[in-house]
């Protein structure tokens, strides 16, 4: 048998004698580690996996919407090298749910080639099949849709346009690469299964549906990897042309609204291109990634850096314990190289056991994280993979780290000489100035207060690492409660003070507003308020941001607008109120002006000052008083929706009654809305769990193996307080009173750190989902007195095996021997 | 005989601040090989001083200290760890044994040093713990602590052994037994010793019996007829 040299043999025992401290450390190693390697790999397979199923669906990687171009024009682009070319018409129209009530709600018509599948955008029929040879009255329908209404194959859908009906068979259930995600548009991103539908039918339907025959009103492009995309848009810009269609614009290059007239004018027809990058869908799954990429870098970076500040100072203290030893060693003839490797030998068992089972830990959760985030979308393909980049990267940083953080403990070894380590070292008195000071101020005080307050001073360097384990902890549990709080008052914002409606009736096009008198009129109904919703593009500078102006009554009961700080402000002819998130995004500020460009039609340019900001958080809107934007439209009687309160619960009866007026599309209910938004956000809440979990084990790994040095660093000093008649309920009091008093400075420290992570985290989030969805940082007071009640209990749990330590010395023994 | 240990005018002062504290003061010594010599003095008298440069625990600064013809006063820090590995074993008064080895690992870690290392089993037979060489220091009394630190002082097989108060946290019989192993090695096995103690009975068992005070070297007196250290009272 092997020998293992005793030297290995001691430090492996070393170790084994402090496994619970080493482990401790080794802990906060693999949860930095594995929530590197869990994220990362999540993010990457997530990237393949969304990549993979887009590929394979061939997810187009241009959309262009025109007011129609011949099919022909679409075999034209198809001739393109390295294109492939689909021609479709997509329109909307309503999907009558039928019931007792008669609902409708909002519905997406995508067109499809009648026997086979298209080339770009294809579908993953889920149940049933694609349409059949005689599919006139048949259609496909999106997963989500079908899954909230519990539609099989086989059942039938009435769809309305243009005040006709006709009902269609479901063919089949499928998923498509554009509604992994579904969403209505940028300003509705939230749209529910329940009130938003995209149904496919075959396109000789479509086109009679939609009296568009032989002609599409979208093209989706995908362009072979590896070919100049430049030059074939130029080229697509030429075939357009041919067909009349001169413009074309994008997000990035759009059209100005005096252009649009002059297109009108001159009879210019325009396209909008949108780049795959650009679809809503795609970019609310990219903030996904992006918030899995942060993760994977910032609480890492966290757990590493209080990793390497417990190995240093536990490294210390066992250089500093081991004085002896290492006088002995170099006595005895071992050089200082191999004492210093001897000590940098604890890092490297501590590193290689976080690490490795980190990274082993982390590629699992990784592979379950990603699968579970998969299921919920319901995407038929889950990529995982050995990502070795993000492994070796994973494990590299979980040696490298422990390795820099114990090499000047290590390196003080070669400093000490033998001769001067067999001599007990003089114990540590602190800053004599400080201790002065302290022992003058302290006077009055009773020895087991005077004593706590005094050690805390005496090894400031070990006071300080406890504080900012206490401080670490803060910062996570405040990272993890500002989600909550931010959800939670999001929650209650947006349903208990701004939005006081039951349901928001949405009218087909601008129709009357007149329809308000009508409907309020309605037994059940107790008030109703109209509203009308213009696409605007809303410039300052140089800076521009896309969205639409809502015009609501002035002093309306339905709509509580209100400042970030929570103040009620009221529309005014004084100007427009901006969402808050775009203050930042467009630069202006209160009294400034801004110019309004309606993103469609010829009328309602202006400039507005800028009354105010206000609170929103999801797909931000500008308001404006009703009759302002009806004026700027030209229409005095315009409105897009109504706002309506119910007296109680709405009734059945009173929903029939509602949708059967000829105007209107569908019903929004307020409940139904908040309940589906909570259902989404179970994955969010297991997230938080997580970073509260893992907040916690920081913040106890740090404090157990600081209050154990702590204590460990004075067992003769003890033992002494305990010979001399000390009790040990005493002794636990003034070793929790000096470790209150550490986590006194935690707190201050880590409420403020905390605060500022958090902020970094939602900044970092808003400006990922672009115009999406705003977070706003919120957090309550609660939540402060939530993470410094956390981080006091973790710490009075952590110092129970110390103090158990304490009370089971040996006194004799401890207090003749001067090492350990 | 050639000595086996020589110093010549060999002081030791430590700066501490703007203080300087003489250790030794120009100190002269020769040891003779397989003598049995013990160091006597009060505490700051500088005898462990004068052990520690004998052992290249510390240079001294200035004077000449040469052991087996080995000058170890201008030897670097890394051929000093070498001089140590081969030269010279130590034993001192808290027998610094790695508590986390046992009693066969705390020898052989010294032995693996060696280039011709005594074998762990072989000494601690010797010193007589043969049936507690799997037991780790906490286990063993204060004296069999010190039996396993001289079986690991004998492992490089070193020709010189440095002993700083080896009975010092000893019980007198313990103190005894350990007395006449030294004492016993010294003879069997012709190993120089140098003891350091401030317990003035145990001169008695000294080849030779140096006193130290105030950094100097005040009197030396040759034993005739060393007692048997069984013979010893204090």
């Amino acid at each position: 048998m092997v020998k293992l040299p005793r030297i290995y043999l001691k430090l492996l025992r070393d170790v084994w004698k402090g496994k619970i401290q080493y482990g401790a450390v080794s802990l906060i190693i693999f949860l930095g580690v594995s929530i590197f390697i869990c994220c990362y790999e999540a993010y990457l397979n997530l990237n393949m996996s969304y990549n993979t199923f887009y590929d394979r669906l061939n997810m187009a990687d241009y959309w262009i919407s025109v007011d129609g171009i011949s099919r022909n024009a679409v075999k034209d682009m198809n001739e393109i090298a390295g294109v492939e070319a689909y021609g479709r018409i997509v329109e909307d129209l309503f999907i009558d749910m039928g019931g007792e009530n008669g609902e409708k709600i909002s519905g997406r018509v995508i067109s499809l080639p009648e026997n086979k599948m298209p080339v770009v955008n294809m579908l993953e029929v889920e149940a049933g099949n694609y349409f059949s040879q005689s599919s006139g009255r048949e259609i496909l329908v999106e997963r989500h849709f079908a899954d909230y209404y519990n539609l099989k194959p086989g059942n039938w859908l009435t769809l309305e346009h243009d005040e006709v009906k006709a009902s269609y068979r479901i063919r089949g259930i499928v998923m498509s690469p554009e509604h992994i995600w579904v969403v209505k548009s940028a300003q509705e991103p939230m749209a529910t299964a329940r009130t938003f539908g995209v149904i496919f039918m075959p396109a000789i339907t479509a086109e009679k549906i939609f009296d568009m025959e032989g002609v599409v009103n979208e093209v989706t492009l995908s362009v072979a990897p590896n070919m100049d995309k430049d030059k074939i848009l130029a080229q697509v810009r030429t075939i357009l042309e041919r067909n009349y269609i001169k413009r074309m614009t994008s997000k990035d290059d759009p059209v100005v609204l005096q252009n649009r007239r002059v297109d009108i004018v001159e009879g210019i027809r325009t396209a909008y291109m949108t780049e795959r990058k650009n679809m809503p869908v795609v970019q609310i799954l990219r903030q996904d990634m992006d918030q899995f990429a942060m993760l994977a870098f910032l609480f890492p970076i966290l757990f590493l850096s209080m990793a390497s500040l417990t190995i240093y100072v536990l490294l210390n203290r066992l250089v500093e314990s081991q004085r002896i030893q290492i006088g002995l060693m170099r006595a005895m003839g071992y050089g200082q190289r191999t004492v210093m490797f001897h000590y940098l030998g604890f890092d490297l068992i501590v590193g290689t056991l976080g690490s490795l089972t980190g990274v082993i830990a982390g590629h699992l959760m990784a592979n379950g994280l990603t699968e579970m985030y998969i299921k919920q979308l319901n995407i038929p393909i889950i990529e995982t993979d050995l990502h070795w980049g993000a492994i070796l990267g994973g494990l590299a940083t979980g040696l490298l780290i422990p390795l820099l953080a114990g090499f000047m403990p290590a390196w003080s070894t070669v400093r000490i000489r033998p001769a001067e380590a067999m001599r007990p070292p003089a114990p540590s008195v602190g800053n004599r100035y400080i201790m002065k000071f302290l022992a003058f101020i302290l006077r009055p005080f009773p020895y087991f207060i005077k004593m706590p307050i005094r050690n805390i001073f005496r090894n400031f360097r070990r006071s300080l690492f406890m504080a900012s384990g206490i401080a670490s902890a803060i910062i996570m549990v405040l990272v993890a409660m500002s989600f909550v709080d931010a959800v939670d008052q999001m929650f209650s914002r947006q349903y208990g003070i701004v939005q006081k409606y039951d349901a928001m009736i949405h009218l087909q096009g601008e129709s009357a507003a007149s329809n308000v008198s009508l409907i309020s009129h309605l037994e059940g109904i107790t008030a109703a308020e109209a509203v009308l919703d213009i696409p605007y593009r809303i410039r300052f500078g140089d800076k521009k941001i896309d969205t639409s102006v809502e015009g609501i009554p002035e002093k309306s009961t339905m709509l509580n607008l209100i400042t970030p700080e929570g103040i009620k402000i009221d529309v005014s002819t004084d100007g427009i109120l901006l969402p808050n998130s775009y203050k930042d995004k467009l630069g202006a500020k209160i009294g400034d002006t801004v110019r309004l460009e309606p993103l469609t039609g010829t009328v309602g340019e202006t400039d507005k000052r800028v009354a105010g900001y206000i609170w929103s958080y999801v797909g931000g809107r500008a308001y404006m008083p009703l009759r302002e934007v009806q004026k700027l439209q030209r229409d005095f009687g315009a409105a897009t929706a109504i706002m309506v309160n119910f007296d109680g619960p709405p009734d059945d009866y009173t929903i029939k009654r509602i949708y059967n007026i000829p105007q209107v599309a569908s019903i929004e209910l307020t409940a139904d809305t908040r309940k589906m938004v909570d259902e989404q956000m179970g994955f969010f809440w297991v997230m938080i769990g997580i970073m509260l979990l893992m907040g916690t084990a920081l913040g106890a790994a740090i404090i157990f193996n600081g209050v154990m040095v702590n204590v460990t660093q004075r067992t003769r000093e003890m033992a002494t307080m305990r010979a001399v008649g000390l009790g040990d309920n005493m002794l636990s009091f003034m070793i929790s009173l000096e470790n209150i008093l550490v986590a006194g400075i935690g707190i201050a420290a880590g409420i403020p750190l905390g605060t500022y992570i958090s902020q970094m985290f939602f900044q970092a989030m808003s400006t990922s989902a672009e115009d999406i969805i705003s977070f706003t940082l919120e957090i309550l007071p609660r939540s402060y007195i939530i993470a410094a009640v956390a981080a006091v209990v973790i710490m009075l749990l952590s110092q129970i095996p110390a103090i158990l330590q304490i009370s089971h010395q040996n006194l004799a023994t401890v207090t003749k021997e001067w090492n350990e | 005989m050639d000595p086996s240990v020589i110093l010549e005018k060999v002081s030791k002062i430590y700066r501490m601040d703007h203080t300087a504290v003489v250790a030794l003061n120009e100190v002269s010594l020769e040891v003779f090989p397989g003598e049995f010599i013990v160091l006597l003095g009060p505490s700051g008298s500088g005898k462990t001083t004068l052990l520690n440069l004998i052992g290249g625990l510390d240079i001294p600064t200035s004077g000449l200290v040469e052991v087996n013809g080995i000058n170890v006063s201008k030897m670097s820090r890394s051929q000093l760890t070498e001089y140590r590995r081969h030269q010279v074993g130590f034993i001192f008064q808290f027998f610094n044994l790695i508590p986390t080895l046992n009693a066969r690992e705390n020898v052989e870690f010294a032995a693996e040093l060696a280039m011709n290392p005594v074998p762990a089993e072989q000494l601690l037979k010797e010193v007589g713990l043969d049936k507690r060489m799997e037991h780790f220091p906490s286990e063993l009394s204060g004296g069999e602590n010190q039996r396993v630190a001289v079986a690991r002082a004998l492992a490089t097989n070193p020709p010189v052994i440095l002993c700083d108060e080896p009975t010092g946290s000893l019980d007198f019989e313990t103190g005894k037994r350990i007395f006449k192993l030294l004492r016993t090695l010294n003879q069997s096995n012709h190993k120089t010793i140098i003891v350091v103690t401030h317990n003035a009975p145990v001169g008695a068992i000294a080849d030779r019996l140096i006193r130290m005070r105030d950094g100097r070297i005040i009197e030396i007196t040759r034993n005739e007829k060393p007692l048997d250290p069984d013979e010893l009272e204090w």
